[in-house]
């Protein structure tokens, strides 16, 4: 539609990136005959996401991101030559339905996968991966038994629910010196997961949790719950749950006047939640890799900033700049092996040190998780999500 | 106590959004003996035109003040009216004469196609319902406990429109066709009634109440999703059955109860059980009243 | 085009269908790629639940909107036992079978007593419960959210079965196991059970079924099912979780049934191939394949509002056995007696003794008393109202009396369930026909004979040689009901489709059937022309003579004068005469009420 606008846009950054690409060594060769261990025809890269139902939200998120990185990568002429065609499964965050759609990616031949959003689609859809050698790098599964079971072809650009867990502990027990923890998730997998990561870690800080229960996730009438957790008299109250959910808390945790210091996890970084909840977020803080804006790099900038542009907002949510980081390294991993053999590539990427994601340096460990203290955390101050000033040590 | 009464009060409200709803449930099986799948849908398009119409260009800021807002209301219950009856003409009538679970499995349908049409149209994520076009006031009643001037308007509105609804149908000539059509397709033909059209006005006034509970909702909360159809819409179907399924006062007393059982359900037990809680009283209230709480002890004729 | 196809005995085309199925079947796996045979896998999967889920949807009438809970019972049965106890996953399947049926039954056995719709939203909590049940990781059972992962896939013969490829033929065999048991037991009398049930409760009671005990044998059954495909479930994914379990998969499966056609297993198959493959070729539509999907449910619903393949009538395969004696009603009476031995005539079978019952306050039957010996046949007469219809109900269980005591045979019946009065030899027919109107004329009468049909499950389930020609017993005496009533060229008609006339023959017949002590006539000559009266006179009088007892409601004074030993009238609640058929037309009493009633009636309609 705004095919022609969007490539103008892409300009600065493919000419960048093209910058990166000739910085590895190798010139491009053009035409599009085969070149290293590339086969001919388009590199295609898989994305196993939901597209549809209860998290369509991130799935069509991860989809635009990417979209929009392929564009740009094609307009400068592919890599090697070789168009990179994106294909897109739905998997509706279901098991069921991602090995089905794991399947489908596998026999279209695509070369590696970007997905699944939730633990269990990825779960389900892992093994078909392996035994099909097909790279799989997931932006937002958390789950920490996804990296235990030896698949070779399987990385992470999302980080662990535990190490997650144990910054906010840290944050709210060691750094801030609050005992007595409330712990409030959405039933999500990926909430419910952080919130019991971080329940091991604040006992072991030697907090206490007072309060762990959920909300209803779009349910909007939080007025019981916190009726019941202002009883508690928590010190600090832990949400993992969504901005979506987050604001509405905020709002109506202070129309009860509920006194505690509120904290949100990583998917509670994003404006929306400061606009819902108003005067409210004053004071709110999050756990959260390092945004694009503050990373202060050109290309996450840039990122943040053609993706409002091409659709007309922010992206959904923390996953979905991880998702563009997993096709960036799969992108970078390509160009730098000439080949889309996923031992190569696999091995290529285990010995990556540093690449500059949009959330932070990115280096895997040897079980494909991704490594590194990722977490800052950050308070709403005059509306806008700063650094906070003091920060729990490593 | 005061949060006992900001319980009860966060539950009448609520409450009040799923007699709304439930109402069409109720109506549309008083006639039909059809559960409508689709009508939590119906509920969710109302929210979002709702949105559409208050954050159009061409109409911002002539909308503010309650005239706007009821100008807003009554346009946009009188689309999503006009999507019910789309829907009965379409999927509905024509299983008029099968099966009784044909139309229920057509209902489903109905709702998968409108739950992802709205997700097409406005997208997957949350929308944040704009606000500002009521005065944000809030009173204390004393005892911790407050109540805001958009759940007052809730409950007087929801109120108002049920009252309406119940004279209408008790006091007016349709209203009887209405009833003669729920009790018996055949007599009340021979009575001269053109059955179609009381049908297709069951699916008008239903959806139209369901749109104007979506603007409810929106403003309340002030966000909406192209998901809270199905929600909303279990829930719903389910105080209309707590009521007594078929019966207009019945929809009333399930949806309050529902609301109020819900809020105290979060607020003392837990909330990550609410759901389970919440079923678990309403087969206890079916064990010990089969038909529901209002529900006439009639043998449904399957 | 439709023509065409109504020419084919679909009957016979049926019973061949299998044949291309299997062949079908076999050579798929070599035909298609590994994601189709995934798509298969999951077809297949989703085709077991919804067979369970036909069980009861289909046989028992029990709109299950929660089967993706039990289908999930058996999915975490299965992971917990493999993961935490190292049992292989296929060694779970009989413990996942278990524990599915038994919960089922279970969650649906408080509620099992309501109607329709009100079980339906029952079912939908109970499938919502189960979720948040497993969400919420009770007792760390269930893996919360995140749910099991790391299920071992299965090994059949020391090989796992690793690619769809290999899994195809794992699913296949349940799916044929789950179809054979379907067919097994749906041809059964426990499927007939079930199919009466289905078509009118009251009905089905009166022939001594328990309603609630049928249902839940049908949700236990189709629940294990489920359980069955859940444990394959779990071994073919390797994690379950709660997000695989939700109310929509429940509505998939009911769509399945509903979609396909009830009650028709190759309409299972289409119905399934309908929701779960033909989504498939909208994936490349992305986010809009929902919507292109929603729209082609309501397509194919309004196509064929019936089922894409509906069910056809049951009907008996198989050689009829043959049966000693002639075409006459046989003396009967006594088979089926409560005391279990071939009684004296003039003996007393029924004692009513000062029996009442009040709706609301209003006094229907008032302090009735009357003896019924064996072998009479006593008229019940009495104005519109005079509560006539509701002493019946008293006598076979339909009401329970206020006050009073009823003796069958000696013992009391008051206040027994209706099932177990009909049990006891009480056999009645309804004032409004009450047939099972999409059963055939020859499974209404088979009906008739449920007290003495196969009830065993496990006997169903094996059907051993005794089974087998006990069944076939059945149809040949059902056969000579049918011949008695003149209705035996209607033998594999539906019963909705017959004429009046015969509607009421058949119930009479299938009352017959169960060869019962006491039967009971609610008015069987309304409606008739004098013709069909006399017919019917001469079948009542066939029926004394086969010594069975009889009670009547009759407004046909001819009939009743004709057929009936001794006559009552009821008024108002109260008995007010009792005699012969002469005595009591010429009493003043009875006269009074009927000529007075009309009038009674009128005046208080107006001062109402």
């Amino acid at each position: 539609m705004n095919g022609i606008r969007k490539i103008a846009l892409v300009g600065p950054l493919a000419l960048a990136l093209a910058g990166a690409a000739a910085c590895g060594g190798t010139a491009p060769a053009g035409g599009g005959s085969a070149q290293g261990g590339i086969p001919p025809g388009p590199i295609k890269i898989g994305i196993q996401a939901p597209l549809t139902r209860d998290y369509a939200l991130e799935g069509q998120g991860f989809q635009r991101a990417i979209q929009l990185l392929a564009d740009q990568i094609n307009a400068r002429g592919g890599i090697d030559g070789h168009t990179i065609q994106i294909v897109a499964e739905d998997d509706q965050g279901t098991a069921q339905q991602a090995a089905v759609a794991a399947q489908r990616l596998v026999t279209e031949g695509v070369v590696a996968v970007v997905g699944g959003y939730n633990s269990t689609a990825t779960e389900a859809a892992q093994p078909i991966y392996n035994q099909n050698k097909v790279l799989q790098v997931t932006p937002a599964s958390t789950a920490v038994q996804l990296s235990q079971k030896g698949y070779k072809y399987f990385f992470r650009t999302a980080t662990l629910d535990s190490a997650q867990g144990k910054f906010a502990a840290d944050l709210m027990v060691k750094t801030l010196g609050f005992r007595q923890i409330a712990l409030l998730h959405d039933n999500s997998t990926y909430a419910l997961g952080l919130a019991q990561a971080t329940e091991q870690a604040v006992k072991a800080d030697g907090g206490q949790v007072v309060f762990f229960d959920a909300i209803v996730p779009g349910s909007n009438d939080f007025g019981a719950v916190l009726t019941r957790l202002k009883a508690k008299a928590p010190e600090a109250v832990y949400f993992t749950g969504y901005f979506s959910d987050a604001g509405l808390l905020l709002k109506q945790s202070q129309a009860i006047g509920l006194k505690t210091q509120w904290i949100g996890g990583d998917a509670n970084n994003n404006p929306q939640l400061i606009q819902v909840a108003g005067p409210a977020a004053e004071g709110f803080m999050v756990t959260t890799p390092p945004q694009p804006q503050d990373l202060k790099t050109p290309e996450a900038e840039k990122f943040v900033q053609q993706y409002r542009q091409k659709y007309g907002e922010m992206p959904p949510s923390v996953w979905t700049i991880s998702a563009a980081d997993a096709f960036r390294v799969i992108v970078d991993a390509v160009e730098k092996t000439h080949s889309t053999d996923a031992e190569k590539l696999a091995a290529y990427l285990h010995q990556l040190k540093d690449f500059p994601g949009f959330t932070g340096p990115v280096t895997f460990a040897p079980n494909g998780d991704r490594e590194g203290a990722l977490h800052k955390a950050y308070i709403v101050k005059d509306g806008q999500f700063v650094l906070y000033d003091r920060q729990p040590s490593e | 106590m005061s949060g006992f009464l900001e319980l009860l009060l966060n539950g009448v409200t609520l409450g009040s959004v799923y007699a709304l709803v439930a109402l069409g449930y109720t109506m549309v099986y008083g006639v039909l003996r059809l559960i409508n799948f689709a009508h939590g849908d119906l509920f969710a398009l109302g929210a979002y035109l709702a949105f559409s119409f208050l954050t159009a260009r061409t109409l911002a800021g002539r909308l503010a003040g309650p005239a706007g807002l009821l100008a807003v209301l009554l346009l946009e219950m009188l689309f999503v009216a006009l999507a019910g009856a789309l829907t009965e003409r379409v999927a509905y009538r024509p299983l008029r004469h099968s099966s009784r679970l044909a139309p229920v499995v057509s209902a489903l349908g109905v709702s998968v196609f409108l739950e992802n049409a709205i997700m097409l149209v406005y997208g997957p994520d949350y929308r944040v319902f704009p606000h500002g076009f009521l005065p944000q006031v809030v009173w204390s009643l004393g005892a911790g406990v407050h109540l805001a001037l958009v759940q007052l308007l809730i409950i007087l509105v929801s109120l108002a429109l049920m009252v309406a609804l119940y004279l209408f149908v008790q006091r007016t000539t349709v209203g009887a066709a209405i009833r003669a059509v729920a009790l018996d397709h055949d007599t009340a033909r021979l009575m001269g009634i053109d059955v179609d059209r009381i049908i297709l006005l069951v699916f008008l006034v239903g959806p139209a109440l369901g749109g104007a509970a979506g603007l409810m909702v929106g403003s309340y909360y002030g966000q909406i999703s192209f998901q809270m159809g199905w929600g909303y819409g279990l829930k719903a179907f389910t105080a209309a059955i707590i009521g007594g399924i078929g019966n207009i006062p019945g929809a009333m007393v399930g949806g309050l109860l529902l609301g109020v059982l819900e809020a105290l359900g979060a607020g003392y037990v837990s909330s990550a059980w609410q759901g389970a809680i919440t079923f678990l009283v309403l087969i206890l209230i079916l064990v010990v009243r089969p038909t529901g709480l209002l529900g006439e002890r009639v043998v449904s004729k399957l | 085009m439709r023509r065409a196809w109504a020419a084919v005995p679909r009957g016979r085309l049926e019973g061949w269908l299998w044949l291309p199925a299997a062949l079908l079947a076999l050579v798929l796996p070599f035909l298609l790629n590994a994601y189709w045979i995934d798509v298969v896998d999951v077809f297949l999967l989703y085709l077991m639940a919804a067979v369970g889920l036909d069980l009861m949807v289909g046989q028992a009438g029990v709109y299950n909107f929660g089967q993706a809970a039990f289908y999930g019972l058996g999915a975490y049965a299965a992971a917990i036992l493999s993961t935490r106890l190292g049992v292989p996953v296929l060694w779970t399947v009989p413990v996942a079978v278990a524990v599915a049926a038994g919960l089922a039954a279970l969650a649906t056995w408080p509620a099992i007593h309501l109607r329709g719709d009100y079980l339906l939203i029952v079912t939908v909590g109970i499938g919502e419960i189960f979720r948040i049940a497993a969400v919420n990781n009770p007792f760390g059972l269930t893996g919360g959210a995140n749910g099991i992962p790391g299920v071992p896939q299965p090994q059949v013969m020391g090989r796992v079965l690793a690619t769809p490829g290999q899994y195809y033929w794992l699913v296949l065999a349940g799916t044929v196991l789950v179809m054979l048991f379907w067919r097994r037991v749906v041809d059964s009398p426990l499927g007939r059970m079930w199919r009466m049930v289905r078509e009118d409760e009251e009905a089905a009671t009166a022939m001594g079924v328990d309603p609630g005990r049928a249902k839940l044998l049908a949700v236990a059954a189709g629940a294990g099912v489920a359980g069955l495909a859940g444990a394959l479930f779990a071994g073919k994914l390797t994690i379950v979780a709660p997000d695989s379990f939700t109310f929509w998969e429940s509505t998939v499966l009911f769509a399945i049934v509903i979609l396909g056609g009830p009650g028709s297993l190759p309409g299972l198959v289409v119905g399934a191939a309908g929701m779960q493959i033909l989504p498939e070729f909208f994936r490349d539509f992305a986010q809009y394949r929902m919507v292109v999907f929603g729209a082609a449910m309501v397509v194919m619903m309004i196509f064929r509002p019936q089922g894409i393949w509906p069910a056809r009538p049951w009907r008996f395969r198989g050689p009829a056995a043959e049966v000693p004696g002639d075409r006459r009603l046989a003396p009967v009476a006594g088979a089926g007696d409560p005391g279990g031995r071939r009684p004296a005539a003039g003996e007393e079978l029924l004692a009513v003794e000062g029996v009442g019952k009040a709706f609301g306050g209003v006094l229907a039957v008032d302090g009735v008393s009357f003896r019924l010996r064996r072998g009479e046949i006593l008229g019940l007469i009495g104005p519109n109202g005079a509560g006539k219809t509701t002493l019946f109900n008293l006598i076979t269980g339909f009401n329970r009396p206020d006050s009073g005591s009823i003796r069958l045979a000696g013992r009391p019946v008051a206040g027994l369930p209706a099932y177990r009065v009909a049990a006891l030899g009480v056999s009645r027919t309804f004032q409004t026909i009450r047939l099972f109107p999409r059963l055939t004329v020859l499974e209404n009468v088979l009906a008739g004979r449920h007290r003495f049909s196969e009830k065993s499950f496990w006997r169903v389930l094996l059907r051993p040689r005794r089974t087998r020609a006990a069944e076939a017993r059945q149809v040949a005496l059902a056969r000579r009901y049918l011949a008695l009533m003149g209705l035996e060229r209607w033998e594999e008609e539906l019963a909705r489709n017959l004429p009046y006339g015969a509607q009421r023959r058949l119930e009479i017949a299938r009352a017959l059937a169960a060869e019962p002590a006491l039967l009971v006539l609610d008015e069987p000559a309304a409606g008739l022309n004098e013709q069909e009266s006399a017919e019917l006179m001469e079948e009542l009088r066939q029926i004394r003579e086969a010594g069975i007892t009889l009670i009547l409601i009759e407004h046909d004074m001819s009939v009743v004068m004709n057929v009936s030993d001794r006559v009552i009238c009821l008024d108002q609640g109260r008995l007010i005469a009792e005699g012969t058929p002469a005595a009591v037309q010429a009493d003043p009493r009875v006269i009074e009420a009927y000529l007075g009633a009309p009038e009674a009636e009128l005046s208080g309609g107006e001062s109402a």
